[in-house]
Parts: C-alpha cells; structure tokens; sequence
C-alpha cells in the first residue's frame, strides 16, 4: 500500500483544486496504518487463546502447584528434575519427535503419491477424493479404536497376512517400536486424504507449459516430476510439511484411544504425558510438559518454516 | 492513533481480567457450615452425582431408593471407567463439583485436596460403626471424608474348575504353586492360556503384583515401611523387586496368553469361561461381569468358576476399600445442596441401610444389619477374607498409583527390567509424598 497518488498528483500538475481528489485521503489513511482494524480479531483471538494462557500458565511450570494442596511455591526446576528421574521427559520428546518425523514423511509420501495419481478432474479421480477424504472427516478417538481392533494380534489385518503366512499373530501396537510406526501410519490414514488436496492444488497451478516445453526438450516423466513440478510445488510443501510435522508434535486423542501411551512408554509421547501428570493431580509438572511441547514447536517450527520458504524462493 | 492508543488499552485490560481469573486458585465452593454430624435434612430437591459408568446396579438401586422416599431428583454424571480417575480429577480442577462424588477411598482421592474441597465426615454416626476402617482408608491427618457402605473388594484370581481339574490339579495357595500350575498345564492343555493378563488395558496388570505383595504387607507392614522410608521399592532384596522379577518369570516361562501386551480386560472373563485360560488376575468388585457370561446366574457361574488368593508365599488376600457404594461430600457453597448429601449418607448408613446392603449381596461396611449368608462364589470371597488378609500395598503409597500401570505395561513390554521399573516407582513414590506433605519426605 506505497500508492498514495493524492499527495502528489494535483501539486505536480499545477492545480489547487482540492475537491478534484475527492475520496483519495481514505487511500492514504489505510496505506499509512489503517490496516490495524483489520488484523485486531485474529490478534484478540490469537492473544486470548494462546498468548495469554501461555503466558500464565509459564510461572506453574516452575511450581509445585499440585491437587494436594493449596499452596503453589515455586520450586525453580525441580519439575524437570522430577520428569527426568522418572524417565519420563526425554523419552516422551524422544517419542514425540519420532513420530512426528514418521508422521511427516508418511504422509507427505503418501499424499503426494496420491495427488499425482488423482490430479486430473473427472468422474473416476473426483470419487476417489472423496473417498479419501473420509477419514478426515472420522474423529480420531474414533480412527483409534478402530485401528486398535484391526491391529489386535487376532485382527483383521492378521487374519489377511495369515492368508500368506499360517498363523500370523503379531501384536503390532504390543512392541514398542512397531507400535509407534503402527500409529503414524494411522495418523496418515487419517490425514492424508487432507494433505492430497493440498497437493492437487499445487500441482494444478504448475503451468502445464513448463511440461510441456521440458518433454519437447526430451525430458522424460521423473524429469519432468523431480525438475519441475516437484519443485514448483514448494508453497504446498511448505504447508504440508509444517502441518503435518507440528500437527503430530500436538499429538494426543489418536495415540490415547490407541495404546495410551503404551506399551510402557513407547508411545508416550508430550501430550499424553502431561494428561497422565495432570489426571494425577500433579499440574506444576503437567504445565512444565505443556512448555516443552511450546518449546519444541517452536525451536522446531521457526527454522523449518524459515528454510522452507527460502526454498520456494529458490525454486 | 488514538483507536489504535484505545485498542491497546481494551486488550490489556483483557490481559489483567484473565490473569486476574487465573491467579485466583480457589475454585472450591467454600464451607457453607452444614453440621456433618447426623442432623442434616433433605432441603434440595435435586442432587448431582459424579459416578462410574461401571457402577453396580445395586449403587443405581440405591439412588432410585433415595429419589423416592425423599423426592430429590438424582442427577447422575456418568465417567468413563476407562481413564476415570484421570478424568475426576481435570473436572475438579476446573472448579467443577458435584454434590455427590463416588471415588476411591485410597490415597488417590488425597489429590483432590480434601481438607480444603470436601466436607469433614469424623462426626457423622456411621463412623462409630465402622471398627478402624479409617485408620487406613477414606481418611487424611485424621480426618474423615468418605462414607465407605459395603466391604472391600479383594484382589486374587479366578480359576476355570474344569481346566483345573482336566489337568489334574487344585487351586494354587503360593506362587510357586503357580509356577508349578503352568508347568503341568503347558504339557496337558497346551491351548490354555495359564493366566490371562490384559495389558491393553495397563490397570490389571498391577493385580498380581499386589496378590504377590499381600504377605508382605501383613507381616511386616511394607506400604509403611515404605512410607517412612525404612524401606524402599528398588531395594534388589526386597519385596517389590521379587514381585516384578517372579511376574516376568512367569512370563517368561509362557504362562500368560499370546497377546498380554494388547489383550483388553473386557474379553478376559469369556476367555476364562471358554477355557481358553486357566487363571483370571481380577478384584471380586467384578463378579457381576463374570456372572454376565453366564446369563447372570450366580450358581452357574459358581459352578465353573473358583476363586485363589496366593502370595508370594502364603494365602493372603489383598483388600482394597470398595469403590462402589463409598461417597465424599464436596464443599459447593450451596448449603441446602450439601445438607441433603449429607442427609443421604445419614439415610444410606442408617434406615437404608439394611436394604441397601440386602441389594449389594456383599458384606458389610457398618454393623447394625445382617448380610445375605454368601452363596456359590461369594461364599469363597468370604472365606478368603476372613482366613487371611492385607492391605493392597498400594492403598495409600501415594503417587505410586498413578505410574504403577504405566510401569507394568513396560515391565510386560520388555521396556523395562524388573529393577529399572522397580527404581521409577521409587521415584514416583517420593514425587507424590513430597506433593502430599508426607512426613520425612
């Protein structure tokens, strides 16, 4: 908003007729700061429900604040100490990054493969969308009971793989490791379908001249997908990325219907760590959980998204 | 500017109105001085009950009963079972409260602060009628909060007859009975599970270590030991470390179903029936599931299903105060609303009473009625009750409770050791005597 044309226009041309400009202040008024009405609500909103919880609830996280008592005392880091003597606070950010890095790169994988395969708008693709549009739109308390009965060692998916291989019984959310990649697998069933049209928005707004030019070049289909549209696509990358990653960071409803955690801590990750304080009655040390969960998304989200968008400019 | 200038000044002001909110941590409903001494009437006419959506029918009777007879419209919460604990405590700490709150009698009720959020209970007439039940349950520094109606639950494991004696063998009295069990049943019934364990579910899995544990605590007091620290959980030589190593072994020895690490405790008591599983780790609170499978008939249920209490090495069962049946009295701040709480304890504990406990099948809490003779499996509850009994060590080892779940799903996971599982429960321990106030910590 540099545009400012009544400030200038009528003394360059000689003349001092005022009213020849007539709406012309309003312009000068929102190119000069009268943009700020216009970004109060989100401000308010962001401050009221972020910002200002966030700000308050920082002090417990170095307090015994507890449902034994009424007393709250600061008691510096002793919190942190708590969580780490109890295995608790670099294993649930161990888990927490894990699967959120999982999480990210399933689903990006997945839904980028889909959004190739649908991309063109017909009949077939426009159902298919759809199609894999539905578990976005099933709650993920839900998709975890679900998952947790077709996972179970007597489920369906074993019943399928028993169909190969007699007798396949593996408890895939009872080991620790296959329960954590078990889970971001269903976090991607969850929200891919999402994610792939975020892609197919992307992918659409390439200009198909770019393609077409590169086959005439003699490009063939990966060259084309990796020099060209691949990198074309970094907005929506962007997007999905930090989406995805973050989103799993603030995981919680699909991992508490699932394992809870479990087993042991294997899926513990920083949400449900800090319901599990909480529902004890020991808040102090469930505020300090909630301010590494901010921490983390923060330490992690600035740079990432940094890095991304240095990346659409280069691209 | 001066929008802008004012703009500022409405959003700080919203800043100090919810810092102000914030920083005001009383969320009780204060002392509105009701007498909890006996002499409260029925002024309210309706009432709000938080309660488990695993509560026994005999608690709804109980309810209807009260609806009736006064005219007070019973308003029930449901919580979910699963997780309830959890979730009785987010709610309380917002500064939601019912006039009724059925819980736990253990120290976990401790973290819902009730010296400051619940009305003191020492002077209703039940207590006189209670032995020492309160020396070691519903009771904080002294004082009393809960009103615990029916007997406790006991904590041991069902056993199918049949499986048993097909194989040649009796109930167990040790665990090293147990280990012999699932010895001779892994040659004879190799389909049969020996014990079924649900750790899907994580909280049944603390159920044999607190059988384990029982003898313990009855001879040398171990939960106190524990709290006053003359001794402690990750001691290598001592019993809770024994307990943890002698479960692992008797998973390793392929004792437990297939899948112990997932199994949900709801199938568990088909499983049983079925045979599909010799041994059920479970709380007697739980025979109205068992006898669902049998179409709710007591006798079949009897007749196909034992009852073993073994310890580690001898057969004392663990007690543990009844959820069901046992209420507190929050502090609301609406004197008519606690005074009829507390007139329906007084009417519960007294010209209830006898019904009420007719309803439950259970035995007592309070003198002054007569329970049904026990019959079928009930009878054995009895038995064990009355030949030997301690404590669940856990009871009032705050803190402990709230990861000892957690802890056996990774012990059972392979996650952890007995002795790394056995060192985090110390540490659990000491986090929630340090929040309690505990003496020494």
């Amino acid at each position: 908003m540099t545009y400012a044309p009544s400030d200038t226009a009528p003394a360059a041309q000689g003349r001092a007729e005022p009213s020849l400009a007539p709406r012309r202040p309003r312009q000068r008024k929102i190119g000069q700061g009268g943009w700020w009405p216009f970004i109060v609500p989100a401000f308010a909103l962001v401050a009221a429900f972020f910002t200002v919880p966030f700000l308050l609830n920082l002090r417990f996280a170095f307090t015994d604040w507890s449902g034994y008592s009424d007393v709250i005392s600061f008691n510096g880091l002793e919190n942190f100490r708590a969580l780490i003597s109890q295995d608790i606070l670099w294993q649930a950010i161990k888990v927490t990054l894990l699967y959120a890095v999982l999480a990210m790169i399933i689903q990006n994988l997945f839904s980028l493969s889909m959004a190739l395969v649908l991309q063109r708008s017909n009949r077939v693709n426009g159902f298919f969308r759809s199609f894999f549009f539905l578990p976005v739109l099933v709650a993920p308390v839900a998709a975890g009971y679900i998952w947790g009965a077709i996972l179970a060692p007597q489920g369906p998916l074993n019943s399928f793989i028993s169909l190969f291989v007699g007798g396949f019984d593996y408890a895939w959310l009872g080991h620790g490791t296959s329960a954590l990649v078990s889970l971001a697998f269903v976090d991607a069933w969850k929200w891919s379908g999402l994610i792939t049209l975020v892609y197919i928005a992307g992918l659409n707004n390439i200009p198909e001249s770019l393609t077409e030019a590169a086959t005439v070049d003699g490009a063939n289909a990966w060259q084309r997908f990796w020099r060209i549209r691949f990198r074309l696509l970094a907005p929506a990358f962007t997007f999905t990325v930090v989406v995805t990653m973050l989103g799993a960071i603030n995981a919680f409803d699909l991992v508490a219907a699932t394992t809870r955690g479990g087993p042991g801590t294997a899926t513990m990750v920083l949400n449900i760590a800090m319901f599990n304080q909480y529902g004890s009655g020991f808040f102090g040390m469930a505020s300090s959980l909630s301010l590494v969960v901010t921490v983390l998304v923060i330490v992690l989200g600035l740079p990432l998204i940094a890095y991304l968008r240095r990346r659409e400019v280069e691209a | 500017m001066k929008r802008f200038r004012y703009a500022v000044a409405v959003a700080a002001a919203a800043v100090l109105a919810l810092t102000a909110c914030s920083a005001n941590n009383d969320t009780g409903g204060g002392d509105s001085g009701v007498a909890a001494d006996g002499t409260a009437t029925v002024k309210a006419k309706e009432l709000t009950v938080w309660t488990s959506t695993g509560d026994q029918p005999y608690v709804r009777e109980a309810y209807k009963n009260f609806e009736q007879k006064f005219g007070v419209k019973v308003n029930l919460v449901e919580i979910t079972a699963d997780g309830l604990e959890n979730q009785v405590q987010t709610k309380w700490a917002s500064g939601d409260r019912p006039d009724l709150l059925e819980y736990h009698a253990t120290a976990l009720f401790w973290a819902l602060n009730p010296a400051k959020n619940m009305i003191e209970m020492s002077n209703m007439p039940y207590v006189q009628r209670s032995g020492e039940l309160y020396k070691t349950a519903g009771s904080l520094d002294g004082k009393i909060y809960a009103a615990i109606t029916v007997g406790p639950g006991l904590f041991g494991m069902y056993y199918n007859k049949k499986v048993l004696a097909d194989a040649g063998l009796s109930a167990p009295k040790t665990y090293a009975d147990l280990e012999n069990i699932c010895t001779t049943l892994k040659q004879k019934a190799p389909g049969v599970a020996t014990i079924y364990e649900a750790g899907g579910s994580q909280w049944p899995t603390q159920i044999q270590i607190l059988m384990n544990l029982a003898g313990a605590e009855k001879s040398q007091n171990y939960s106190g030991e524990l709290l006053t620290k003359k001794a402690t959980l990750d001691d290598p030589a001592g019993p809770f470390v024994a307990a943890l190593t002698q479960y692992k072994k008797l998973q390793s020895m392929g004792c437990f179903n297939k899948d112990a690490t997932t199994a949900k405790s709801e199938p568990s008591f088909k499983a049983l029936a079925d045979g599909k599983a010799a041994f059920l780790p479970q709380s007697t609170s739980s025979l109205p599931q068992l006898t669902a499978v049998y179409g709710d008939d007591l006798a079949k249920a009897s007749a196909a299903i034992g009852w073993a209490s073994p310890s580690a090495s001898s057969t004392t069962s663990a007690w543990s105060p009844s959820f069901n049946g046992t209420w507190y009295v929050p502090k609301t701040g609406n004197a008519d609303r606690e005074s009829t709480a507390l007139a329906f304890i007084q009417w519960i504990t007294t010209d209830g009473y006898q019904d009420y406990l007719t309803s439950t099948k259970r035995f007592p809490a309070l003198t002054g009625a007569t329970a049904t003779t026990p019959t079928g499996i009930n009878q054995e509850f009895w038995n064990a009750y009355e030949a030997d009994k301690a404590l669940a060590v856990n009871a009032n080892l705050v803190g402990f409770s709230a990861q000892f779940p957690t802890l056996m799903s990774g012990l059972l996971s392979g996650q952890y050791t007995p002795e790394q599982a056995a060192k985090l429960a110390q540490e659990a321990l000491a986090q929630g005597a340090k929040s309690a106030h505990v003496t020494g910590w």
